[in-house]
């Protein structure tokens, strides 16, 4: 073969050129040929969308997980502060004596069962205003409230002379005072209910002043009482050393319906209703068994020792749960007060 | 090689029975190793199905895809380790037409004298530089003229032909005795 036309075709080129041609004659192996064949027959268009679906999760997946993520982090938290939002709205109760509003020394129930801040803005606006409503730091900036609560002063002073005048059970009232006054020092917002706030708004000279008397009564005891402090030793034995001042041993809130000044300070029993239906219904709220609900709010005006035999009645009737949620609530609301041998052992 | 691009795959079959032969010894006598011949072989097949939807005629297809293999030899080349390098300079004869004939009158004489001169000749071609070599298997081997010998190992014509030119003189001289 001939490098290029030009040249003159030598008889050494085609001999060299059929001699290579004899010379070689290998051919590519069978399975190579069949693999090329297959591999080409393989249809284009099949094989893009599988990559494709295949590929797609591999990095998107995570992506589109945390967004959800956030995306329910956000919601769940814009509802929840929204939800808190709207408990803080009073509800629309007029004032229980012709609009009057009822002193802030006023012994008011305990929150039904959860300190939060949306508890307390719920049993609030039991003063009837309007001017409550909105949130807890708005009240607390209010100085408004000191006129208010001087001009509770004087009420406050004559129902805790009444119940001195007349210790039941024989009690010394004057140990009452001391930690409760105390009780926005030690306990803080914790035990003392819709009070703690309001107590630690008020600017310190009015706040001084009124301190004492906005001292809760102690609790006025039953007939009940009489039975149960000879049942229990501890708050007997208690009730004796309470005359020393030691606030902080005995740091007992004071849930007495009794005590608390007949039908001015109770709140509306409709507000009342209200404010425990949106408790519960709060998705914030810590979840506790509609039925203890109900028991603590059966209990919920009631003296401890109510309390203790609501718990062994409980645990009599093999209700041991609801019987340790009891306990525990009453452990938060009464936590000085000693309990029967059998309730300490099974708590322990 | 368009026909197989809208996905008649007889076509293809028909461009793989024409071209698997001399494209395979192409590969054979360049890289001189049957399982990376294989190799390679592969991969320009894979490479030619690949590119069915985005073949363009600029060429014969014969220039396509031996354009193809002369690109993917040269990659083998630069994968090899810096020793085994084979130069693709014309200039650098590794070895000389009087070191082949030398040898050849060493040789034993063999039975089969086609055979002998073939193995001759392949032995002539192997001790070529790998750019003449690669000049005339492709046009013994795919039937190409010196424009498209240019066109697929990318140099000008006059080089492509004086690649041929200085191959079949040493293969001539090599061959004197035996044809």
């Amino acid at each position: 073969m001939a490098v290029d036309g030009r040249d003159e075709m030598r008889p050494e080129d085609a001999r060299i050129a059929a001699l290579y041609r004899h010379a070689t004659g290998e051919m590519p192996p069978e399975r190579l040929d069949s693999a090329i064949r297959k591999h080409a027959r393989a249809p284009k268009d099949a094989v893009k969308p599988q990559k494709h679906t295949l590929w797609r999760p591999a990095w998107r997946l995570p992506f589109v997980a945390a967004a959800l993520a956030v995306v329910c982090a956000s919601v769940v938290t814009l509802l929840v502060e929204r939800d808190g939002g709207r408990l803080t709205v009073p509800p629309e109760t007029p004032p229980p004596d012709g609009g009057e509003t009822p002193p802030f020394s006023v012994q008011r129930e305990p929150p039904p069962f959860s300190q939060s801040m949306t508890d307390r803005a719920t049993v609030e606006p039991r003063s009837g205003r309007a001017e409550d409503a909105p949130t807890l730091t708005r009240k607390r900036a209010e100085p408004p409230r000191e006129a208010e609560v001087r001009k509770s002063i004087p009420e406050s002073k004559a129902r805790i002379g009444e119940r001195s005048a007349a210790p039941p059970d024989g009690r010394v009232l004057g140990a009452e005072p001391s930690h409760s006054s105390d009780a926005p020092a030690s306990r803080g917002n914790k035990t003392s209910g819709g009070n703690a706030p309001l107590a630690y708004s008020q600017p310190p000279a009015p706040a001084t002043s009124t301190s004492p008397d906005r001292v809760t009564a102690p609790p006025a005891p039953r007939a009940e009482d009489d039975s149960l402090s000879k049942a229990l030793p501890a708050p007997s034995a208690e009730a004796s050393p309470a005359a020393k001042p030691a606030p902080a041993a005995n740091p007992r809130p004071a849930p007495q319906p009794e005590s608390a000044p007949a039908p001015e300070a109770k709140p509306a029993p409709e507000a009342k209703a209200l404010a425990r239906k949106r408790l519960e219904s709060t998705p914030s709220e810590p979840r506790v068994p509609a039925r203890v609900s109900a028991l603590i709010a059966e209990l919920e005006n009631e003296p401890p020792a109510r309390w203790v035999e609501r718990m062994l009645a409980l645990r009599r009737e093999d209700r041991r749960q609801d019987a340790e949620a009891l306990l525990a609530e009453f452990k938060r609301r009464f936590p000085g007060e000693r309990l029967p041998a059998s309730l300490q052992q099974n708590d322990e | 090689m368009l026909a197989y691009g809208e996905g008649d795959v007889a076509a293809f079959d028909e461009l793989y029975r024409r071209h698997k032969g001399p494209l395979y010894r192409f590969l054979l006598r360049q890289c001189r190793d049957g399982a990376i011949a294989e190799e390679l072989f592969q991969d320009i097949w894979t490479n030619v199905i690949r590119a069915r939807r985005n073949y363009a005629v600029a060429a014969r297809f014969t220039t396509y895809l031996y354009h193809l293999a002369h690109n993917r030899l040269i990659d083998h080349y630069r994968r090899r380790a810096p020793a085994a390098l084979v130069s693709y300079d014309d200039e650098e004869a590794s070895t000389s037409i009087e070191e082949i004939a030398g040898s050849a009158h060493e040789r034993p004489e063999a039975a089969y004298e086609a055979r002998q001169k073939a193995a001759r000749l392949l032995e002539l071609l192997q001790a070529l530089p790998t750019a003449q070599r690669e000049a005339f298997v492709l046009q013994h081997e795919a039937g190409m003229s010196i424009e498209d010998i240019a066109v697929v190992t990318g140099v000008t014509r006059e080089t492509a032909k004086s690649r041929l030119r200085y191959a079949m003189a040493k293969l001539r001289e090599g061959m004197q005795g035996w044809l």
